[in-house]
C-alpha cells in the first residue's frame, strides 16, 4: 500500500516527537536522535501495511524506535570500541556523575541480551508496567520479570566492580 | 539517559511513557486511563508537557522534506524520486536550515574553503557552508553516493545543493591527471542561480571517462555570477575565487 507526501507527514506530525524524544534519551545525542528520527519513519513505511492496521500505532513505533536505537548503540561500539569514545559522542567528556551513570548505563545496555536490553529501556526509560512491557516483547508478565531481574543483577555487579564516583565517595 | 527503578518518583497509578504518547495521538485508551489523567496532578502536567512538546514538533517547518526523503529511501522506483523531489522543493524556501542537514550526515564529510584562498590539501570538515552531494544515476533511480563508495568509468553523476544562502553555484571536477572536467552546469557560459533550500537538483548529468584513478568534485557558490571560464581557471590552480566558497569530495575511480 502506497503512503504520500501528506501522509507520511502526518504521521512525522503525529509521533515524530516522542520517536525523537526517546531516540535522544538513549542514544545521548541529538544528532544521533535526528538519524534515528528518519530511520525509524523508513521502517514504517517498509511495513506501511501492517502500520495500517495497528491499533495502536505509538506502541508499534516505540518497538521501532527502541530496536533501532539499541542497533544503533551496538553499531558505535563495534566502530569505535572503547567507552571513552562513547562518552564523546554522547557528550559526556565531563566527568559529572549523572554523565558518567548514563555512559555506564549505555554500556550495561549493550553487554545484556536484546530482550533484556528492550525490557530495561521500557521499564526504565518509559516507565511503563510489566503489563504494558510483556505485549511489546511478545512475553509473559513473568518473563518481563525475570528480564529487568536480570538486568538489574548486572547493574548491581557493574557498581560492585566500578562504583560510580558520588557511591565512591560515600 | 535518566533511568530510574520503575515506578519510581510516582504514584503506583501513574501511567507510562507510551500511554501519555498514546493519548496525545488519539488513540483510544480506557476509562480508568482517562480517569487519572484528569485527576492525577503528576500525569496531568506530563501529558499537558507531552501535548506541547507535539506542537513544538509539528511546528518544524522540515517534516514534509522528511516525509520525501523518507518514501524515497523506501521506494526508489524510476521517476518517482524526481516526482517526489519536485513536490518537496515547494517546500525549500526556508528562513533557516534546520541544525543538523541530513545530507551531511549521509555523507559524513563536508569541505569548506574561504572565498579568496587555496584549495586545501587535506580536507577539513566545517559547518555553515553549502552542502555537496553527489548522486549515481543509473536507468531506474539516482542514489547519493560518498567518498567511501568508489566511482567507475561510465558512471553518471548529478548534482544537489543544500544552501542557506540564495547564491550562484557551478560544479567542478578534477581528476587525478590535473584535467577539469565542468560538472554543472554541463554548458553555457553562467553559473546557476539557486534561492536557499535543501537538496536541489542541479541541472544535467555527467558521464564519467576511464581516465585517472580519483575524481574531485567541488562545487563553487558565489554571492555574484561569476563566467564559468574564470572558475574553470581558478579550479585547475587550486584557488578560490574572492566572494565564493568551495565545497569537495573525493572520491576512488576503479575500474570495473
Amino acid at each position: 500500500m502506497k503512503f504520500t507526501v501528506p501522509e507520511v507527514e502526518a504521521l512525522y506530525r503525529a509521533h515524530g516527537h516522542h520517536v525523537l524524544r526517546r531516540a535522544e534519551r538513549i542514544l545521548g545525542s541529538r544528532a544521533a536522535a535526528e538519524d534515528a528520527l528518519q530511520e525509524v519513519f523508513i521502517r514504517v513505511l517498509e511495513h506501511g501495511d501492517a502500520f495500517r492496521r495497528e491499533a495502536s500505532p505509538s506502541s508499534w513505533i516505540y518497538r521501532i524506535t527502541t530496536n533501532y536505537c539499541l542497533t544503533r548503540l551496538r553499531d558505535q561500539r563495534r566502530r569505535r570500541g572503547k567507552l571513552a569514545d562513547l562518552a564523546a559522542e554522547t557528550g559526556g567528556a565531563s566527568a559529572s556523575p549523572g554523565a558518567e551513570r548514563a555512559i555506564m548505563l549505555r554500556q550495561l545496555l549493550l553487554e545484556a541480551d536484546p530482550r533484556e536490553a528492550q525490557a530495561a529501556i521500557y521499564a526504565h526509560v518509559d516507565e511503563m508496567s510489566y503489563a504494558e512491557i510483556a505485549p511489546l516483547l511478545g512475553v509473559s508478565k513473568r518473563t518481563v520479570g525475570n528480564l529487568l531481574a536480570k538486568f538489574t543483577a548486572r547493574c548491581a555487579k557493574r557498581l560492585e566492580e566500578a562504583p560510580l564516583p558520588e557511591e565512591a565517595a560515600t | 539517559m535518566k533511568m530510574q527503578p520503575p515506578h519510581a518518583m510516582k504514584g503506583s497509578e501513574c501511567v507510562s511513557e507510551l500511554v501519555l504518547d498514546r493519548a496525545v495521538a488519539g488513540e483510544r485508551l480506557t476509562s480508568e486511563v482517562h480517569g487519572h489523567l484528569a485527576g492525577c496532578g503528576r500525569c496531568s502536567a506530563r501529558l499537558a508537557a507531552r501535548t506541547r512538546e507535539q506542537a513544538d514538533f509539528a511546528g518544524r517547518s522540515d517534516l514534509e522534506v522528511l516525509a520525501g526523503r523518507a518514501l524515497r529511501a523506501r521506494a526508489p522506483r524510476p521517476g518517482a524520486a524526481e516526482k517526489i523531489l519536485e513536490r518537496v522543493r515547494s517546500a525549500l524556501l526556508w528562513p533557516r536550515v534546520a541544525a543538523v542537514p541530513l545530507a551531511v550526515a549521509a555523507l559524513g564529510l563536508a569541505l569548506l574553503v574561504p572565498g579568496g584562498s587555496q584549495l586545501p590539501s587535506e580536507p577539513r570538515a566545517k559547518g555553515g557552508a553549502p552542502i555537496l552531494t553527489v548522486l549515481r544515476k543509473t536507468p531506474t533511480r539516482a542514489a547519493p553516493i560518498t567518498p567511501s563508495d568508489a566511482l567507475h568509468p561510465g558512471d553518471r553523476l548529478q548534482f544537489w545543493v543544500t544552501t542557506a544562502e540564495p547564491g550562484f553555484f557551478a560544479v567542478f571536477g578534477v581528476d587525478a591527471r590535473g584535467s577539469v572536467w565542468q560538472g554543472a552546469p554541463v554548458d553555457g557560459a553562467d553559473m546557476i542561480a539557486l534561492p536557499a533550500g535543501r537538496d536541489q537538483p542541479l541541472p544535467g548529468a555527467v558521464e564519467l571517462d576511464a581516465e585517472g584513478a580519483r575524481e574531485t568534485v567541488t562545487l563553487f557558490a558565489c554571492s555574484v555570477n561569476r563566467p564559468l571560464a574564470s572558475l574553470r581557471e581558478a579550479r585547475a590552480g587550486g584557488e578560490v575565487p574572492e566572494g565564493c566558497t568551495a565545497t569537495s569530495l573525493t572520491f576512488e575511480k576503479a575500474q570495473r
